[in-house]
């Protein structure tokens, strides 16, 4: 069943829309909760929450892109459950994400930044700058929250090739951020 | 949170980009090892298939070498390459690719095995001679002098022996008072005769007391017997000796009171080259049985076929074995002169150029002494073309002449894949004589394609000095005669009839200069009989006579030549209809230029075996039915004797 049908079952409010779903994308989904939480049944519930999120949020939505729409709803709720597990659960990659995500984050004395739309615009605009490669393992680092090695071995380079393109690309969006005012 | 936020906020990305980093779509990295490795081990194992699929099987005859301490050995690895030769089939498949796609179809090949072995010849000594007062009168016109041809009928001056379905008839030579003295039925022992496929011939012995008759018998397998006979008294015929041989009989000669015996030796399928008794004739001698030793076995570099021409020398009285020998693939016509026995084989001598093959067709004539010790082997040699019979060669002053048809082919072979064809080009036949030395085996004088283009040799006549040959194109019923004057061979001249209407498949020295045809009229319905003399600017028909919807006897023995008399005479059938027809015997004079009938006589059905001579005033014959009946009549001939 294509993405278009799948969406016109919510906007029907169809309940095979969820079966179908899962039929689909259930999987996809598993694994983008369970590299962020490290953990099955944590990311089984996340899951779970997926599908409550893509039912509240269809209608008013209709993504073209279920994959990248239920991906993303996914991954927030993995993050969040992340964030509120952390004090017990500790997941090496994640972690070690967050520590490098820490590297672009713009220093003190910069305004604050509380508008969303104006972040995402500027994290659009500079993901759009980048090299393509570069982009890709950005992305595939912080969004699908994969390992360098994962990555590495996906793109046929080597790991330290990978570190480095990281590196480089969070001082970019580090001066990036900067130079536009952005503070997070 | 900061960092929290950040990662959160990533989750705003655009579309576009997770779908571009979508792990899914990451191509994997070429693993060279790995494709290293397996192109490696897909490499060799195509290559160890295409190895056994395609590399050719092994050609040429099986290796024999562990033969090559046998004393055969020479004689193995001819037999080995003949038989890989007659077994091999160029379409068969040549390596497991081809054999495997003609699995698919129906492929079979059978298996061979073994010759049966028997012993050739077993002797047994027989009593003592008798007496006789008879004395000995040839009636078979041997082709050379002195050397006897065996025959149905033999006689002295006072009986005639026929022989007929294993059967020996005695009947005296007294004009009216002609009568059957005596039968001896031969019986053979551990064999049965048969009627229908005689072959059978006899002997007299000069002294007239011993009659050997030779006796072909097919059941238990092919073989032959040799009874020798006492006829001292022709009333009382007794058994005296026997000898057995296991080959198939072909013919025989009596040359000063010794027997040689001409047989066939086929070595039949593939034989077991480890044991000498499978492709090698043996002799029975002293209840021993032994192969014949390979210095008495003579063969081409290469065979033509895995039969033998076995010739065993017997002592005529007591039937004891004095030679043996054995020519291996000589199998066709056996010639036998004052000393030496001749045997012919043919073969093909094909030349292919441009795709163009051009077959010539061969004779071999090997040769063995038989008048020393023991059967020597003398030489060979290669002529062009074929010898019709034995009368094709003839032993004269050192050399050995032969007429033969001679044969051409030029053909083109063609394979589109699918179908093969032959296309013939051309085909020429004609007929050639040869002289060879006998000292050189070399080809010394030759006269080549005397005939006219077309032709075959029909019958062949050597008379001392000079060579009468019949050709004609079979078809067309018409021939020319040939005579050759051989005085001279380095300088061979020859002179023709002519177109004669009919040829003639028989030709009869009547000395003289003269010469009678026997073979079919113009319209190849009838018999005719011509008289040929040599002239001076040719051989010219004197006269001929015919008889009408009419067949003759082609049996050469079958004719009574009578050169004192003048006399030739033959069996005819004639209005032969599908259920019946009139046999009659046919006896007639060459006089003043004319052949007269003097007598035409109804005899018993098989003109074949009939045998007849004039004797006082009377002609004697013996023929036989079909039932195998014999007859027997004296009839007077007189002036009016003719119906």
């Amino acid at each position: 069943m294509d993405d278009k049908t799948i969406v016109k079952l919510y906007w029907e409010r169809s309940e095979t829309a969820i079966e179908e779903t899962a039929k689909q994308y259930g999987k996809y989904c598993y694994a983008v909760a369970f590299r962020i939480l490290g953990n099955a049944q944590d990311a089984e519930e996340c899951v779970n929450d997926t599908y409550a999120d893509a039912w509240n949020a269809m209608p008013p939505h209709k993504p073209n892109r279920l994959a990248t729409f239920l991906g993303k709803l996914t991954r927030n709720i993995a993050l969040n459950r992340y964030y509120y597990n952390r004090a017990e659960k500790r997941t090496p990659q994640t972690e070690l994400i967050l520590h490098e995500v820490e590297e672009f984050v713009p220093q003190a004395g910069i305004s604050e930044i509380t508008d969303e739309i104006l972040l995402k615009d500027a994290i659009n605009r500079f993901l759009r700058s980048l090299p393509k490669q570069a982009r890709i393992i950005f992305v595939r680092r912080y969004w699908y929250m994969s390992s360098v090695k994962e990555i590495a071995t996906d793109l046929g380079l080597s790991e330290s090739n990978v570190k480095v393109t990281l590196l480089r690309t969070r001082n970019q969006f580090k001066a990036y951020l900067e130079k536009e005012g952005i503070e997070i | 949170m900061k960092n929290e936020k950040l990662l959160l906020a990533l989750n705003h990305i655009d579309d576009e980009f997770i779908r571009e980093a979508d792990p899914k779509k990451a191509k994997k990295p070429f693993n060279w090892l790995k494709f290293t490795v397996i192109a490696a081990s897909v490499t060799i194992l195509l290559t160890a298939l295409n190895l056994w699929l395609f590399i050719p099987y092994e050609t040429g005859a099986p290796d024999v070498s562990q033969y090559a301490d046998s004393e055969y050995y020479p004689l193995i690895q001819k037999l080995n390459e003949y038989y890989y030769l007659q077994n091999y089939d160029k379409n068969a498949p040549k390596n497991n690719f081809e054999m495997l796609t003609a699995m698919l179809n129906d492929w079979d090949r059978s298996n061979t095995g073994a010759a049966e072995t028997r012993p050739a010849v077993s002797v047994r000594p027989g009593a003592p001679d008798g007496s006789s007062d008879q004395q000995y009168e040839e009636v078979t016109d041997n082709q050379v002098e002195g050397v006897i041809e065996a025959d149905l009928m033999k006689r002295s001056d006072r009986y005639i022996y026929y022989l007929h379905n294993g059967t020996l008839s005695v009947y005296s030579i007294a004009g009216n008072e002609s009568r059957l003295v005596s039968e001896y039925v031969c019986t053979l022992k551990d064999a049965s005769y048969n009627p229908w496929y005689d072959y059978s011939e006899l002997y007299l012995s000069t002294d007239c007391k011993t009659v050997t008759v030779i006796l072909p018998y097919t059941t238990p397998r092919n073989g032959c017997a040799v009874l020798s006979l006492d006829v001292t008294d022709p009333m009382k015929v007794t058994l005296k000796n026997e000898v057995y041989l296991n080959y198939f009989y072909q013919s025989s000669r009596l040359v000063d009171g010794e027997i040689l015996l001409i047989g066939e030796y086929v070595i039949g399928k593939t034989p077991d080259f480890g044991d000498a008794t499978t492709f090698v004739p043996q002799i029975e001698s002293d209840n021993e049985t032994l192969c014949i030793p390979m210095d008495g076995i003579v063969s081409p570099d290469t065979l033509t076929s895995a039969r033998y021409t076995v010739v065993c020398k017997l002592d005529e009285n007591t039937l004891a074995l004095k030679g043996s020998a054995a020519f291996l693939s000589y199998s066709q016509e056996v010639y036998v002169s004052r000393e030496n026995v001749y045997a012919s084989r043919s073969y093909t001598d094909s030349v292919i150029k441009d795709n163009v093959t051009t077959a010539t067709r061969m004779t071999e004539i090997a040769c063995l002494s038989y008048g020393g010790e023991s059967l020597d082997y003398v030489g060979s040699v290669s002529v062009a073309g074929t010898v019709k019979d034995q009368y094709s060669m003839d032993e004269y002053d050192g050399l050995l002449r032969v007429v033969t048809t001679t044969s051409v082919q030029k053909f083109a072979e063609s394979n589109d894949g699918e179908t093969a064809s032959i296309a013939f080009l051309q085909s020429d036949t004609n007929a050639s004589l040869y002289c060879i030395d006998l000292s050189t085996w070399e080809v010394v004088a030759e006269v080549k394609d005397f005939a006219p283009d077309g032709e075959t040799v029909q019958s062949v006549r050597f008379d001392g000095d000079a060579a009468y040959v019949c050709t004609a194109v079979v078809v067309t019923l018409s021939d020319p005669v040939f005579f050759f004057d051989l005085s001279d061979v380095n300088n061979i001249t020859y002179k023709d009839t002519g177109t004669i209407e009919g040829f003639s498949t028989s030709l009869i020295s009547f000395g003289d200069g003269y010469l009678i045809g026997i073979g079919v009229n113009d319209n190849g319905s009838g018999v005719k009989l011509e008289v040929y003399e040599e002239a001076e600017d040719g051989v010219k028909s004197v006269c001929s006579y015919v008889i009408e919807n009419a067949n003759y006897s082609t049996d050469y023995k079958s004719y009574l030549i009578d050169r004192e008399n003048l006399l030739i005479g033959l069996g005819v059938d004639e209005d032969p209809t599908f259920l019946r027809y009139d046999t009659n015997y046919y006896l007639f004079q060459y006089e003043e230029g004319a052949l007269k009938l003097i007598s035409k006589r109804a005899i018993m059905e098989d003109i074949q075996r009939a045998r007849a001579f004039y004797e006082d005033g009377y002609l004697y014959i013996c023929s036989v039915t079909y039932d195998q009946f014999a007859w027997f009549e004296a009839i007077p001939i007189t002036s009016d004797t003719a119906e």
